[in-house]
């Protein structure tokens, strides 16, 4: 199976802001450091 | 509204017409349907009462009159009470629900309902399996054979059957391409030759055969396929074979051997361990690689600060700007708040009025009247931030967890004498390397106690200005934002119960950065040479200044005679510690008074003030034509603090760089002298008095 390249701070960047609108306040940069790092891998594993 | 029609003789219509009457009175405000009942008894005893007529002929009258009207009057017998009813209508049907077609019906219809299990097969809830083709990656390689062998096999089919040496390499498309071209080819005995001629059994053969076939599988749980067979089961299972139905055969000529093949169902696989997880790498722009099968949190403590920067770069660049951010805080752009001009303006005023710098908190609840409490305080306050960030005339001066700002129209923290361009370039030695202040206490130690001690010097304690070095940098807070220039500190006098604003100016390239706003403390406390000491508070932008409290002590003090712009020395009474090497008393340091207050401008030049320090407060030697200047090191180092702030290194540097200066080792061990370069005579000033006055005698100009 052909791997995606990821782009860090491009891929899957629209579940990121969808996820700081969900949570409805301002968060801490290692805070959303972490979520996109779960995000990104998460992405890549669905595919 | 008309009432109803009464029947009878007329004295029994009068009679059923008041009785009526009597009655819809009773029942004024009930439904017209609704049902009035009185009793014969209270009837009779009413108009008996009435008419003053015997009850027993009443009663008949009563009785005959309403009897005559049974369409308006119901007569209904409880034991021995006789009840009439009637409505305000007139007439009293018994009332009747109409459940020819009712919900409840329609719930239980039809008759007998479905059993639970039979609902089951009517609804579903579970969603069917959807079938995912994953796919599969198949090299070129085979891919190209897979053409190749198509194309072969469609070829050579008709002659196939005749072929027997195959590769054994073929592809299984081949082989099954065989197996339909060449039905006759002889295979191991299988019980699935659909060859032989199969017999149906009867319903309670196979109920037989299915019961032995369950306890088989109780005793062989794994087996897919079960043969029950006088012979010995093949050691080669058909497994392939494609007949999932059961089967039940006869094999052999006699028709003793009855084969009863049965596929069963697979049994579902038992749950597999998780597929190892196949990297998932990326590349950050330092360079850095980064597995995402490794846990955030241990990405995040290893390589925290490059995939911080990393992620707010791109951000910054992303057209759409979806993520905004204000210091270390991120937010959705399409939930930040707007702020109009008004509000804008109203902030702006509301913080020149105070005079000071104001918190985000503050301008948060004073001006827009909302506490923490409520749900989108934090969206905000960020948005609050966010926007007056983006304002040219608003000035963040906060640092990490105090939000502060200022605004264009507030007056200036510190001394006004010295310019900001000026008072960075007087700092800039800091930026050069020549910093000492960690000589006597390491960063480590000021950010493990929270306290910096050192000793003021002239220049610190007439501008009441601190160069921004190392010592402090360990002390004081790093600004919040990358532009950010400068910050706004309190610092509190625990001794003195008064407190000033400070402003921290953040080093910026090759200029050095200082603190200003402690002019008036320093001035009615404290005098040059004494010992202070700034501390951290439980607020991150409030500090104290102490300094140890002595009896009164009184000196002839260096001082700036600020009119005649020129130093001297005074009558001082001090009350503070102080290092007697670096009090600046007339007794020690008389030749002080002879340092020029030169212009701030003229102090930038570094050079230029060493020289004028050795030929003021030296000791002039050699003769007057060929004049040298002695100064002993630290004399040097305290009169070139009055003028402009220094460090011992940088004014090592700065003897060591020009010839000019030379350590005298035969006076002393740390004296130093210096010796400018010979002044030409002035004789072109003679010549050309002199050919001033010939040109004059003779009436020529230069000119000609």
């Amino acid at each position: 199976m052909e791997t995606k390249p990821i782009i860090y701070g491009e891929t899957a960047l629209n579940k990121l802001v969808e996820w700081l609108r969900i949570t409805g306040k301002p968060q801490k940069i290692e805070t959303v450091v972490q979520e996109y790092l779960r995000i990104l891998h998460k992405y890549m594993r669905e595919g | 509204m008309s009432g109803p029609n009464f029947g009878g003789t007329p004295e029994q219509q009068n009679l059923a017409k008041e009785i009526f009457q009597l009655m819809t009175f009773q029942g004024a405000f009930f439904a017209t349907e609704a049902p009035i009942k009185q009793t014969l008894t209270n009837l009779v005893t009413f108009l008996a009462h009435k008419n003053k007529q015997p009850a027993d002929h009443v009663r008949s009258e009563v009785e005959a009159a309403l009897h005559e009207n049974q369409q308006i009057f119901c007569r209904e017998e409880q034991g021995a009470e006789v009840l009439y009813l009637t409505t305000q209508k007139g007439a009293y049907t018994l009332r009747e629900d109409d459940i020819s077609h009712t919900f409840q019906q329609r719930l239980y219809e039809p008759e007998n309902p479905y059993s639970l299990e039979d609902l089951s097969v009517v609804i579903s809830t579970t969603r069917p399996a959807l079938t995912i083709v994953e796919p599969v990656f198949v090299s070129d390689y085979w891919q190209q054979r897979l053409e190749q062998s198509t194309s072969r096999s469609s070829e050579e089919v008709p002659s196939f059957a005749g072929e027997e040496d195959r590769e054994s390499s073929d592809l299984e498309v081949e082989r099954i391409t065989e197996a339909e071209a060449e039905p006759e080819t002889e295979e191991p005995e299988s019980l699935l030759q659909t060859s032989a001629p199969l017999e149906i059994l009867s319903e309670a053969e196979v109920d037989e055969v299915k019961l032995t076939l369950l306890e088989v599988i109780n005793a062989q749980k794994a087996d897919e396929t079960v043969t029950f067979s006088s012979q010995p089961m093949p050691s080669e299972a058909p497994l392939s074979e494609p007949p999932p139905k059961p089967t039940f055969g006869e094999q052999g000529e006699q028709g003793e051997q009855v084969e009863v093949l049965i596929e069963l169902p697979p049994p579902p696989p038992p749950p597999l361990p998780p597929p190892p997880a196949k990297p998932i790498y990326f590349t950050l722009p330092n360079g850095v690689l980064i597995d995402l099968n490794l846990p955030a949190e241990d990405l995040l403590a290893s390589h925290g600060p490059a995939l911080k920067t990393a992620l707010l770069e791109r951000l910054d660049q992303d057209p759409f700007r979806r993520i905004v951010r204000f210091g270390n805080s991120l937010f959705s752009d399409s939930q930040v708040n707007n702020l109009g001009k008004n509000a804008l303006r109203k902030i702006g005023d509301y913080i020149v009025e105070d005079g000071e710098p104001l918190t985000d908190t503050k301008l948060v609840g004073e001006i827009y009247q909302r506490n923490p409490r409520q749900e989108d305080y934090e969206s905000f306050r960020f948005s609050l931030n966010y926007r007056l960030s983006r304002e040219r005339d608003f000035e963040f001066v906060g640092i990490e967890g105090v939000c502060l700002w200022s605004f264009k129209g507030l007056p200036t923290i510190g001394t006004k004498r010295i310019k900001t361009s000026e008072m960075a370039q007087l700092t800039a030695y800091l930026m050069e390397g020549y910093d000492e202040s960690l000589s006597l206490q390491s960063a480590e130690s000021i950010q493990q106690t929270g306290t910096v001690d050192r000793f003021l010097t002239f220049f610190e304690w007439q501008y009441g200005i601190l160069p921004f070095d190392a010592s402090l940098m360990a002390l004081l807070p790093q600004p919040m934002l990358a532009d950010q220039r400068r910050s706004v500190l309190r610092f509190e006098s625990p001794q003195h119960f008064s407190n000033y604003l400070v402003e921290v100016r953040y080093p910026t390239g090759n200029r050095g950065g200082w603190l200003q706003g402690l002019e008036d403390f320093f001035h009615e406390h404290l005098v040059a040479g004494a010992l202070i000491r700034l501390a951290r508070t439980e607020e991150p932008n409030v500090f104290t200044i102490t300094y140890e409290e002595t009896p009164d002590e009184e000196d002839r003090l260096l001082t700036l005679d600020e009119k005649k712009n020129k130093l001297t020395f005074m009558d001082t009474v001090y009350y503070c510690a102080v290092d007697k090497d670096q009090l600046l008393a007339q007794s020690r340091f008389g030749k002080f008074k002879n340092l020029k207050a030169l212009p701030i401008s003229d102090r930038r030049k570094a050079e230029n003030m060493l020289k004028h320090v050795f030929e003021m407060i030296g000791d002039k030697l050699g003769t007057r034509t060929e004049p040298s200047y002695r100064l002993d090191f630290e004399t040097l180092y305290i009169a070139y603090n009055v003028l402009r702030p220094s460090s011992r290194p940088y004014l090592m540097a700065l003897l060591k760089d020009d010839e000019a200066y030379f350590p005298d080792l035969s006076a002393g061990p740390n004296l130093y002298c210096y010796k400018p370069e010979p002044e030409p005579e002035d004789l072109t000033t003679d010549e050309e008095q002199e050919e001033e006055g010939l040109s004059q005698l003779w009436g020529y100009d230069d000119e000609d």
